[in-house]
This record gives C-alpha cells, sequence and structure tokens, in this order.
C-alpha cells in the first residue's frame, strides 16, 4: 500500500511538472505583439476575422490596393505595380488585432483558390508594428475605414488553412 | 504463445516489417495537397505513427506490469525494465522521426509545440528510471521504489496523447489521423503498418523479459544489412539536389506546360509532359506537382522525397535493430 501511495504521489508530481510545463509551450496569443515595438520574428495563434464579401480598399506600403474580400481572407491587388497579397485579419484575446499578409501567388499555388480557413490560425512570420494597413470600403460618402492594424509578413500558416489528412491521397 | 516458437515469429515479422516499410515508402499515398511543405514528406506517416504507438503500448506495458509487481510480487519488474528499455528507445525515435517530418511540415524542426513538448517530458520521465534504480542500494527497497516510478510515470503518457487535442497544436489529433484511414488505400496501409509495428515491438518486448528471445546475434545485423541495402536502393537519387515547384501550367489533359521553382526560374517544355503524380489535377482543378520538390531528367519530371522520409526509414530499423540486440542479450544471460 506504501508504495502504491508513493506512486500515487509520484504520478501527480509527474503529471503536475507535464501540463505546466505544456502549458507553457502553448503559441502566443496575437494579444502578446501589442508591446512590440521593433520588427521581430514571431509566431502567433489568433482568431480569424470575417471580412464579408464584396470589393474593400486597402492602403498598405504607400499603395492603393484593390480588395476583393470573401469571408475569412481577402486578395488585395495593385494594378499598377503588379504586386498582390492574400489578406485576412487575427484577432487576439484582448481585442488587439493584426493583418497578415501572404503574397498571393505562392499562397494560390499552395492553398488553390477556395482555401479553407480554421477558427484559429497560427502564423510564422515577421510581425512589424510600425507598418499598418488601412482597409476599408468604398461608400458613397468616400472612403469608410473598418481596419487600421499592424502587418504580420507571413512565411508560413503553421495551423488553420486547409485541413491536410482530410484530402484527396495521391501517389507518386 | 510456445515460447520456443518466438525466434520463428519474430524473424517472420521482421520481413513483414521490412517488406511493408518498403512498400509505403515506395508506393504508400500521400494527401494530394498539403498546408507546408512537400507532400511526399506525408510518407513519414507510416512511419512516425507505428512508432510512436508503440512506445505508448510499451509504456503501459510497463505501466501494467509494475502495478502487478507493487500488488503481487514476482517477477514482474523484469517485464517492466525491459519495457521501459526499448521503450525510451522507440521514444527518442518517435521525437527524431517527428523533428524531421516537422522540419518541413511545420516550417521549422523545433517549435515547442505541446506534442513535441510532451514527448519529450515522457523521454525524460522514463530516462530517469535505470538511473534512480541503479541509485538505491538495498534490492528490496530498489524493487519496490522501481515499481512505484514506472507507475507515476505512466502519468506522462494520457498527457502526451491528450496534448494535441486539448491545446492549440500543430500536431494532428487521432482524429485527424483517423480521417486519413478512412480516405483509401493509404488508411489500409496505416493500420497495417501500425499492427506489424506494434506486433513485431511487443513480441521482442515480451521475449526479451522472458529471456526467450534465443536467436544469433547476425539476425539484427541481417536485418540491419537488408534494411540499410533496401534503403540505398529506394531512396538512390531521389533525395536531395531538386527544387520545389510553386506553380505549374498544365493542359486540357492534366499534363504539365510549364512549371516555376521556387528559385523563381521557369521551366517551359517543348511537349507537355506527364504529371508524376496521380491523380494529376487536385479537386480544385489545379496541378498535383505544385509544392513537390522535383528534379528534370531526361526532358521529364521526377519527384524527390524529402530528406525526412529515410531518414525516418533508417531511425526505424536502428531501432528494431537495438531492442532485438537487447532482447538477445537478455536472453544470453538466461
Amino acid at each position: 500500500m506504501r508504495t502504491l501511495l508513493l506512486a500515487l504521489s509520484l504520478a501527480a508530481v509527474i503529471g503536475l511538472i507535464g501540463v505546466a510545463a505544456l502549458a507553457a509551450s502553448r503559441y502566443n496569443d496575437v494579444s502578446s505583439l501589442a508591446g512590440l515595438e521593433a520588427a521581430t520574428r514571431v509566431t502567433v495563434s489568433g482568431e480569424i476575422v470575417n471580412l464579408g464579401s464584396g470589393d474593400m480598399i486597402m492602403y498598405y506600403d504607400g499603395e492603393v490596393f484593390e480588395v476583393d474580400a470573401r469571408g475569412y481572407y481577402a486578395i488585395a491587388r495593385n494594378p499598377e505595380s503588379g504586386r498582390s497579397y492574400v489578406v485576412f485579419l487575427l484577432r487576439g484575446n484582448d481585442g488587439f488585432t493584426i493583418a497578415a499578409l501572404y503574397p498571393a501567388e505562392a499562397f494560390i499555388a499552395r492553398y488553390g483558390s477556395n482555401p479553407i480557413f480554421e477558427q484559429t490560425v497560427v502564423v510564422d512570420g515577421i510581425f512589424k508594428p510600425s507598418v499598418k494597413i488601412v482597409l476599408g470600403e468604398p461608400g458613397s460618402g468616400g472612403f469608410e475605414k473598418l481596419y487600421e492594424v499592424p502587418v504580420l509578413e507571413v512565411n508560413a500558416i503553421l495551423k488553420g488553412c486547409h485541413a491536410s489528412y482530410s484530402q484527396v491521397q495521391a501517389t507518386a | 504463445m510456445r515460447w520456443h516458437l518466438t525466434p520463428l515469429i519474430v524473424v517472420a515479422l521482421l520481413a513483414f516489417d521490412l517488406a511493408t516499410l518498403a512498400y509505403s515508402v515506395l508506393e504508400g499515398p500521400f494527401p494530394i495537397t498539403v498546408t507546408l511543405g512537400t507532400p511526399m514528406a506525408y510518407k513519414n506517416i507510416y512511419i512516425h505513427v507505428p512508432i510512436a504507438l508503440s512506445t505508448y503500448i510499451l509504456f503501459a506495458g510497463a505501466a501494467a506490469s509494475a502495478l502487478l509487481y507493487i500488488l503481487r510480487g514476482g517477477g514482474y519488474l523484469a517485464y517492466t525494465d525491459t519495457f521501459i528499455a526499448i521503450g525510451i528507445i522507440y521514444a527518442a525515435a518517435t521525437l527524431a522521426t517527428g523533428i524531421a517530418w516537422a522540419s518541413e511540415s511545420w516550417g521549422a524542426p523545433w517549435n515547442w509545440d505541446p506534442k513535441q513538448t510532451a514527448v519529450l517530458l515522457l523521454a525524460i520521465a522514463y530516462a530517469a528510471y535505470f538511473p534512480l534504480k541503479r541509485s538505491i542500494a538495498d534490492p528490496d527497497r530498489r524493487s519496490r521504489v522501481a515499481a512505484a516510478y514506472a507507475l507515476a510515470a505512466f502519468s506522462m503518457v494520457p498527457i502526451s496523447y491528450l496534448s494535441s487535442r486539448v491545446l492549440e497544436s500543430l500536431h494532428p489529433t487521432t482524429e485527424a489521423v483517423a480521417e486519413f484511414t478512412q480516405g483509401g488505400a493509404g488508411g489500409v496501409l496505416l493500420i497495417v503498418r501500425i499492427v506489424i509495428v506494434a506486433a513485431l515491438t511487443l513480441t521482442i518486448a515480451i521475449a526479451a523479459a522472458r529471456g526467450s528471445l534465443r536467436l544469433s546475434t547476425g539476425i539484427p545485423l541481417l536485418y540491419l544489412a537488408i534494411s540499410i541495402t533496401a534503403a540505398i536502393a529506394l531512396f538512390w537519387g531521389s533525395v536531395g539536389g531538386g527544387e520545389r515547384v510553386l506553380t505549374a501550367e498544365v493542359d486540357s489533359g492534366g499534363r504539365i506546360v510549364s512549371i516555376t521553382l521556387a528559385s523563381g526560374d521557369k521551366i517551359v517544355f517543348n511537349e507537355p509532359v506527364e504529371n508524376p503524380i496521380n491523380p494529376p489535377l487536385t479537386p480544385e482543378g489545379g496541378s498535383s506537382i505544385v509544392s513537390h520538390i522535383v528534379r528534370v531528367e531526361n526532358g521529364s519530371l521526377k519527384v524527390l522525397y524529402h530528406w525526412s522520409t529515410p531518414f525516418s526509414y533508417l531511425a526505424h530499423t536502428i531501432i528494431i535493430s537495438l531492442s532485438l540486440a537487447y532482447g538477445i542479450r537478455r536472453g544470453s544471460r538466461a
């Protein structure tokens, strides 16, 4: 009996250490970026924001982009410069929101033209707190600003876009 | 089980293991499109998942035998020792093959992902077992403390198993893997691999604990030699030196007209070439060659393996060989 009690006590200690370590290994929430001042490489998790659908306008890096909003993401194109991005907004627990920008050609090559986003998305990339996008709608009374948020240039979407295991299988 | 048949059963399982391992790497299906990296890296599922599940089975066996020792005494602790010794080898291989795969499919080898962290903690918890046991001089106390610790360390198994379900994790959940098993031939192959690896592992571990694994020491060496030869044959010229396909233009028949590589180079084929991936088109209508690592050879496209697959292949065969060697050594002492 004493040995069993020892085992249970040890199990509780090991289990607590495990749970504590795992809790510490969670992805940083987008809200943790609010205090950053310099450009930093980060991996963060956030709730994706529904942008609705239709035409929008985005101001970014001194250029004006025509935006086609498609629910949880939008495609922003500047016909003059030829630059295009897939844009999606990620919101943290405290409401702090960032705009994730992914080069459109690479995004479509990887995820196709109908990507599926999950509610929570984990991205890796360069967060630039001083660089912001302004996203809004062209209205009859002029431009109506909806979001002005800092930019994260995405290297990779680690989780939350296109669940790979439920895909059709292929062979080589 | 008639334990004098053990060597025959082990040799038969080793042959099945090698055959299904080679087949799964060569012909095993993979998802047609993936979130990150090359879809070919998902061939690791046939190696990494069976090793990981066998690790859990070994540690469950260690906990069960430790509990039996605490309740009844007797020789159950020999099973605990053996299951943990082989389990540590498997846990290390689970970590190593997971890290190799993550380097491609998660974008970085180590992400402090809850699942990665949990398996690391699991391995550390069990790695402390033998030093702890050796540190106690009194044989009776040593056995009781060792059994208690083996039972306690099992608390990390459910934590590790549930970590990707409870916490936000890059690692797919068991349900996600189950979806894959319902998706066609790949699922059947994965289940066959899991059953064979688990059966081989358990047979070696139980026979080792009983001291009945009386095989020639040449068997693990022969298994390793065949494995390495097969690995060279399978992967020679199929790893390294390629480039990732960023975009592809296809004709109406799904044949590839041109590809743009990650370096920005565009290759236009004089005649459209057959897509080496079957099916050639994704459900969205794009070319299934996108994201693969390829090399142009004699005017056609060759799809290359990511290095993590041969690495995991070798890791698998090395841990089986080590487990066999450990079992044979125990058998020769018995």
